[in-house]
């Protein structure tokens, strides 16, 4: 079962556009969401979750319709956000006994649960735990209400790296019985390389790759040659850097069975962001 | 609907809002002096506050992922308002009866008698109507709106103030107990036009806040 599957989603800003969204998430995987600063990843979550209109384009979560079915789905799914948590001011144990009127799945048990697991305690005010300890909180709020699709946007930004480390053991532990899934916005593609099964790659407001890690990686090649080799090989090459060895760039796996006279690398995902970066997002 | 009304109350609105209109009421104890200030405090103070507060509670985010329709996201939030707004009127009217009773009615500015209250229910009318469904176009941006309304409830405080001080027909009917009749008229008014400002408020926000998202 498909957990998510959003179609040619659209959204235009007068300065920035998100042009013909396509992604699927299959039920039991987690997805990372890759892309630098401003590409489009946050944009593309609050506007598959109906925090933001779309212009255009479906989105269905549960193979279910979300501008039909938005009240139903949202009772099995959550969204967290790294960077700015809610209520700053207010203890937890207040936030909780909001939130949980909401759901009719909430289980106090699990919560509780959760709440020692992750060693918090209720009584702190939000802005009082540290970056980490508020993902964590989130993740408890999440798994309370028995979600099944949980999405996180950036929840590893400003967390030093054990704190990342433990974060990432936890979304693999959440995923491992197959019920729950998860999609996870990130610009540090370690974490990806940690715990991601799926990787959808977006670069200037448009999808680049979403596939399997390890088909993204062997879609590219990374190849390695003297200055001079350049002119020859500019029109397959996505980006290149020059130094004064020779240059580096990026060229699709296909184009590789032409070259001989360049050394061929397999690439990381930062290599292709990086790339990508470079040319603009130009396929 | 009901939990939705009450997290605004309990984790949206700072407690101290809710102190505001004793504070506010309070200052109807000051003898001879514009009385409809009372009531701007609201205004300036609380709302301002309110509405930078979910801002940095970042209760869009949270409330939008509640399993709960935009319809009634919008129906609390202005519900909570008028709860505080009923708080500010009804604390202000026992406190202006206290005034009444220890200083007399007497007032060189606007007396704090039945149509006082009328005109007062009409300033809120003017607010919601200016800023509610003006906020709810983006439903974080209140600046812009929170400028129109203040001019506009500032230039009805003020004209309300100068008739009666400079047109002395119109302190006459507002005042005078020949006019009782008109002047509960007023009250009548001011309380239909408050109610017909909040449904007419809360008509336009969904319908903004809906296209928004």
């Amino acid at each position: 079962m498909n957990v998510l599957e959003i179609k040619d989603l659209n959204k235009a800003y007068p300065s920035f556009q998100l042009k013909d969204i396509n992604m699927t998430l299959e039920k039991g995987y987690i997805m990372g969401f890759i892309g630098e600063n401003g590409a489009g990843k946050t944009t593309t979550l609050r506007s598959m979750l109906n925090i933001t209109a779309k212009d255009s384009g479906s989105v269905h979560i549960f193979e279910k319709d979300m501008n039909k079915h938005e009240i139903d789905i949202k009772q099995d799914i959550a969204f967290m956000s790294g960077d700015s948590m809610f209520f700053p001011r207010s203890r937890l144990y207040k936030i909780t006994n909001i939130y949980k009127k909401f759901f009719k799945n909430w289980n106090d048990e699990i919560y509780n649960n959760y709440m020692s697991i992750f060693g918090l305690d209720q009584n702190k005010k939000v802005f009082e735990l540290s970056q980490g300890m508020k993902m964590k909180y989130s993740l408890a709020l999440a798994l309370s209400h028995q979600a099944k699709f949980i999405i996180l946007d950036e929840p590893t930004s400003g967390l030093d790296p054990v704190a990342r480390d433990l974060l990432l053991e936890i979304f693999q532990s959440i995923v491992e019985d197959g019920e729950i899934s998860i999609l996870f916005s990130t610009h540090i593609t370690s974490d990806l390389e940690k715990c991601a099964d799926y990787i959808t790659f977006i670069q200037n407001g448009k999808i680049i790759e979403s596939s399997s890690k390890d088909d993204l990686l062997d879609h590219y090649r990374l190849i390695v040659g003297a200055n001079e080799l350049l002119p020859k090989y500019k029109d397959i090459l996505i980006a290149h850097k020059k130094n004064s060895f020779g240059f580096t760039g990026l060229i699709h796996t296909e184009d590789a069975s032409k070259l001989t006279d360049v050394e061929l690398l397999p690439p990381t995902l930062d290599d292709i962001m990086i790339y990508f970066s470079m040319n603009g997002g130009r396929k | 609907m009901r939990y939705l009304i009450e997290k605004e109350l309990n984790l949206n609105i700072p407690k101290f809002y809710f102190i505001m209109p004793i504070l506010a009421a309070s200052l109807m104890m000051i003898p001879m002096w514009i009385y409809v200030i009372v009531f701007m405090y609201f205004f300036w103070i609380t709302i301002p506050a309110i509405y930078s507060a979910y801002n940095q509670q970042n209760d869009l985010s949270f409330t939008t992922m509640l399993p709960v329709r935009k319809k009634d996201i919008v129906i609390s939030k202005i519900s909570a308002l008028v709860i505080l707004q009923l708080l500010h009127i009804v604390l202000g009217f026992i406190m202006a009866m206290v005034h009444n009773q220890v200083y007399g009615t007497f007032n060189i500015f606007f007396e704090l008698n039945i149509a006082f209250f009328g005109f007062i229910f009409i300033l809120f009318a003017i607010f919601n109507i200016t800023f509610l469904p003006g906020y709810f176009k983006t439903a974080y941006q209140y600046g812009k709106p929170l400028l129109i309304s203040s001019i506009s409830i500032t230039l009805y405080g003020a004209s309300i103030e100068l008739l009666n001080v400079f047109v002395p027909k119109f302190h006459h009917w507002t005042h005078s107990p020949d006019y009782l009749f008109l002047q509960w008229g007023i009250l009548v008014a001011g309380i239909t036009l408050y109610a017909l400002s909040i449904l007419f408020s809360i008509k336009l926000s969904v319908k903004r806040f809906e296209e928004r998202l």
